[in-house]
């Protein structure tokens, strides 16, 4: 016998509501596998055979702690009973948020941090429709004039 | 917070290089030299080492960009936002610190940056601390504040002799010793660097230069000739005194003069007479004429003396004598007089010693003293009149009672031996100097001793041909803080741009109606109605025709105009109503003014949305003014503004200007104004009338031919190209005439027309509001998008880095 040992592994399988864009995904009640890897595949686009009694439908994110990364599942194969080919994509926000967080911007638009009312973008939409407001002075010349008489001489 | 001793150089470092570097790891672990150090601040951008031309440091120099405050105020500087200040200090990152500009060692050899410079106490090694701020000055600047030391004045007669005389003459009278001196480079212009101390209290700032500098120009000027005895003459400050004027043209000689003529050779002495104690202030001689012609001679002096006199003549013997004593106005006044007879000396072109003056000593004053005492004329002299005495360096003159320091054992080659010779002989010079110690590139420090020197606060530090400014300059060695040069930013790296204040400043000068009471060429009225019903029943009954025939042929010329105008004009008092000569017996109110302002209040503007919809292009504003229309106003002027009308109004033309007055954040003026007539003329006659109408028949036409010209109909087509442009500007008023304007509203106001809003529910979730803001993702919370990142993961593949790039473009939410 050659070669090294199986590179044996757990993954936890979740079913998620987050959006993709959000940075934190809420995890709870996940399946956790164990199990061997015994083929070659992909870190950024595993795609993972599973063999067991367990049924995975319904989970669409998933775990992999030996990848050091989360993934999104992106289709779930049924290659005969018992046997599930899982398509996943590395959640690149989720895995590396702590690098992100830490990570110098400059922010474009924001729900909360720098926003400023008073720069133009694209947000500010309008009706073709205007309205007019009318702001009187209190005082203004003489309503009924004074008349001025000039005559020669004084 | 940390003093900045070696550990404040140690954090410098850190903030400009990495922990992997050599010379920061040098640094911090204490093996790193002095040059070392020294090599560390010249990578700090703000930082510039000012050197000599020779390449010697004199000076480290931090920009404004070193410190976060910018501009800095004078309290400021006291208060430690400045460089080289006494508890200057500045922040970067988590570093605090002072900013360094004395350096010593301390007994152990290690480096001790203090701020500014120091200051000797009494107890020796013992110093205060000075805060100072550094400039380069020019080299005439720094002459004439030198000569105002030295008690000499500089005029632009010395600038007849070369245009650039420091710039010329500096650098040749000893070379080497100069470049050492002076800062700058060799192929630029040179310059002394002047430190400027600052009172712990702000209240005024001393300017002190290198005490070498200082000797190296009194060898110059002594070289030059500033204190080598020129000519000397009688400057008359009053020439009058009681009934007495003096004459002008008198020319004064020297106290003790021997005086050679070639025409006469025997003996070449004509008279002579010394001062065997005291001394004579003021010498003059005038032409005895009659029957003993010669040379009269007086000599003054406001203190006793004796004297000697020596005629060279074998029939005249020496004699001496004491003055006689007079006082004139409370003052002492010593004098004699002698006479040199023609007849001793008659080959003596005697004119030629007082001519161009040849008037005998009685005619000296006009009208002419009379008497053997001329007491006017001495009190003339001696009291209202001064010897100057001129050095033989055109230009250079003594300041009126200064001290002199004239180079009686200053005669050095070299600026060492004039310093130490100034030293010795004139220690007063040197007093309550400072001392710097600026690090050199080797690691060695060199002390920069300076003294105080008078300076000009009212010319520009780099004039090249100065003039001294002041005659009392050389005691004022305080210069108004307000005038402290800043810290140089030419050249150099400076921090990048920041926001400026959110707020503007500044107020416009307010008008002022010109004033007068109306011309007496005409009188003008303003009468009721009734009043001028009877005017003009009494303008037609027969008595005044019948008057009036006799003064005008048309009665009509009695009458200069009559209108209406839309201002209460400035009354003072009743009475009759007169035509030319002629009483009408109506009694009006009497027009005593003809300009008169009309407040018509403040509105204030303020913004309805809180966001760019309170501004162009979304929100547009115009104005309505009696007798002139509607005019647009910028509303990026007006938003958060107070918005004031005044009219001013000319009662006899009718003439009238709007102004309007914005003001905000405190300051503001007339932003706008606009003129019309606010007017109604009436017809008095035919001719009149016909021009009445004509005007108004014109305002009209003009109107109608304005709506066409602003065809709204083009607004139309431009709303296929966005938007925006569908409210294009459209023309709201055309121009009003007085009489057109009279059927308006009288009151003014503002026509706001605003956009109506569609943001979408909940548009910051989804959308966010514009930001451009840098900060760190862990410091945002719900969307967010990015529009610049830089992005160091550990880990993740370029691939996932360049999704996750993708993703903060777009927008993520935290």
């Amino acid at each position: 016998m050659t070669g090294k040992a199986p590179y044996f592994m757990d993954i936890t399988f979740y079913n998620i509501s987050s959006e993709n864009n959000a940075l934190n995904k809420t995890l709870s009640n996940g399946l956790t596998l164990s199990g061997t890897l015994r083929t070659q595949t992909s870190i950024v686009n595993p795609i993972i055979t599973i063999e067991g009694t367990e049924s995975i439908v319904g989970y669409n994110y998933c775990h992999i702690p030996a990848f050091n990364r989360y993934y999104f599942i992106k289709d779930c194969v049924s290659k005969r009973s018992g046997l599930w080919e899982i398509l996943m994509h590395v959640d690149v926000l989720m895995s590396f948020r702590a690098g992100i967080l830490s990570s110098p911007v400059v922010i474009d638009s924001s729900e909360d941090t720098g926003k400023n009312t008073y720069l133009d973008g694209d947000v500010w939409t309008r009706l073709v429709k205007t309205k007019t407001d009318i702001i009187n002075f209190s005082n203004g010349l003489s309503e009924s004039g004074h008349y001025i008489l000039i005559t020669a001489g004084g | 917070m940390s003093e900045l001793t070696y550990e404040g150089i140690v954090n410098a470092v850190l903030e400009y290089y990495d922990t992997n570097s050599s010379i920061f790891n040098r640094v911090v672990t204490g093996q790193a030299s002095q040059a070392e150090v020294y090599n560390a601040f010249s990578y700090i951008p703000q930082a510039e080492y000012v050197r000599t031309i020779s390449g010697a440091t004199m000076g480290i120099d931090f920009k404004q960009g070193f410190v976060n405050q910018y501009p800095a105020p004078i309290s400021d500087i006291v208060g430690g936002m400045d460089s080289n200040a006494g508890s200057a200090s500045y922040s970067s990152g988590s570093f605090y610190g002072n900013i360094p500009g004395d350096f010593s060692t301390s007994q152990g050899g290690e480096l001790v940056p203090s701020a500014g410079a120091r200051v000797p106490t009494s107890t020796p090694g013992v110093y205060n601390t000075l805060a100072t701020i550094a400039d380069k000055l020019s080299l005439g600047v720094t002459g004439i504040s030198i000569g105002a030391k030295l008690g000499k004045a500089i005029d632009g007669a010395l600038y007849n002799l070369a245009p650039e005389w420091w710039d010329e003459h500096l650098p040749t009278i000893n070379p080497d010793t100069w470049v050492d001196i002076a800062g700058g480079n060799p192929l630029g212009e040179a310059f002394i660097r002047g430190l400027f101390g600052i009172k712990s209290d702000g209240s005024a700032v001393t300017a002190y230069i290198d005490e070498r500098v200082l000797a190296y120009y009194y060898q110059l000027l002594r070289d030059s000739g500033a204190w080598a005895t020129g000519a000397k003459e009688l400057v008359v400050d009053n020439p009058v005194y009681g009934n007495y004027t003096l004459r002008s043209g008198i020319r004064y000689i020297e106290p003790s003069f021997i005086a050679a003529y070639s025409n006469y050779e025997q003996t070449p002495v004509l008279h002579q007479c010394t001062a065997t104690s005291g001394h004579f202030d003021v010498v003059v001689a005038g032409r005895q004429t009659g029957s003993y012609p010669g040379i009269q001679w007086l000599f003054l002096s406001k203190e006793p003396y004796s004297y000697q006199t020596t005629l060279n003549s074998p029939s005249s013997l020496p004699g001496t004598g004491n003055p006689t004593f007079i006082t004139v106005n409370g003052k002492p006044i010593y004098y004699h007089t002698t006479t040199s007879y023609d007849s001793n000396f008659p080959n003596y072109d005697l004119d030629s010693i007082i001519n161009p003056n040849p008037y005998p000593l009685n005619q000296f004053v006009t009208p002419t003293a009379s008497g053997y005492e001329y007491r006017e004329l001495y009190y003339i002299l001696l009291y209202q009149s001064e010897v100057t005495s001129q050095s033989a360096l055109d230009g250079v003159t003594d300041m009126t009672g200064a001290t002199q320091y004239p180079p009686t054992n200053i005669t050095g080659t070299t600026t060492d031996q004039v310093l130490n010779q100034l030293k010795t002989q004139y220690p007063d010079l040197f007093a309550d100097g400072i001392t710097q110690g600026v690090l050199q590139e080797d690691g060695s420090i060199i002390d920069y001793n300076y003294i105080p020197i008078p300076y000009p606060t009212d010319i520009d530090p780099q004039t090249i041909s100065p003039t001294t400014p002041s005659d009392t300059q050389q005691d004022n060695t305080d210069v108004d803080p307000q005038t402290v040069p800043r810290i140089v930013t030419d050249g150099g790296t400076q921090d990048p741009p920041t926001d400026p204040p959110d707020t503007g400043t500044g107020t416009a000068t307010p008008p002022a109606l010109p004033t007068g009471s109306a011309s007496s060429l005409w009188a003008v009225y303003n009468p009721t109605q009734a009043e001028l019903n009877s005017f003009g029943s009494w303008l037609w009954s027969s008595d005044f025709v019948e008057q009036l025939k006799k003064l005008f042929n048309d009665p009509m010329q009695a009458i200069i105009g009559v209108h209406k105008v839309f201002a209460a004009p400035p009354t003072g008092g009743s009475q009759n109503i007169k035509c030319g000569y002629l009483d009408s017996g109506v009694s009006a109110a009497v027009v005593t003014g003809q300009y008169v302002t009309v407040d018509c209040g403040t509105v204030k503007l303020s913004e309805q949305f809180g966001n760019v919809f309170d501004y162009s292009p979304h929100t547009k504003v115009s104005v309505y003014l009696p007798f002139i229309g509607v005019v647009s106003l910028d509303i990026d002027d007006v938003m958060r503004a107070s918005i004031n009308i005044k009219y001013g109004v000319d009662v006899i033309t009718g003439a009238c200007l709007a102004m309007i007055t914005v003001t905000r954040d405190g300051g503001g003026g007339i932003l706008y104004s606009y003129g019309g007539s606010c007017a109604v003329h009436y017809p008095i006659s035919s001719g009149s009338y016909t021009g009445i109408i004509s005007a108004a028949l014109t305002a009209a036409t003009g109107i109608i031919g304005t709506a066409v010209s602003g065809n709204p109909m083009s607004a139309v087509g431009g709303i296929a190209s966005g938007i925006k442009q569908a409210h294009t500007n459209v023309q709201k008023s055309g121009g009003f005439t007085g009489a057109s304007g009279a059927c308006g509203p009288k009151k003014p106001y503002l026509i706001i027309s605003r956009p109506q809003t569609r943001l979408e529910n909940n548009y910051e979730h989804f959308d966010g509001i514009p930001a451009n803001y840098t900060t760190t993702l862990a410091e945002c919370s719900g969307f967010v998008k990015c529009k610049v990142t830089h992005l160091e993961i550990g880990g993740a593949y370029s691939e996932e880095k360049s999704e996750i790039e993708s993703l903060l473009f777009s927008g993520i939410l935290i």
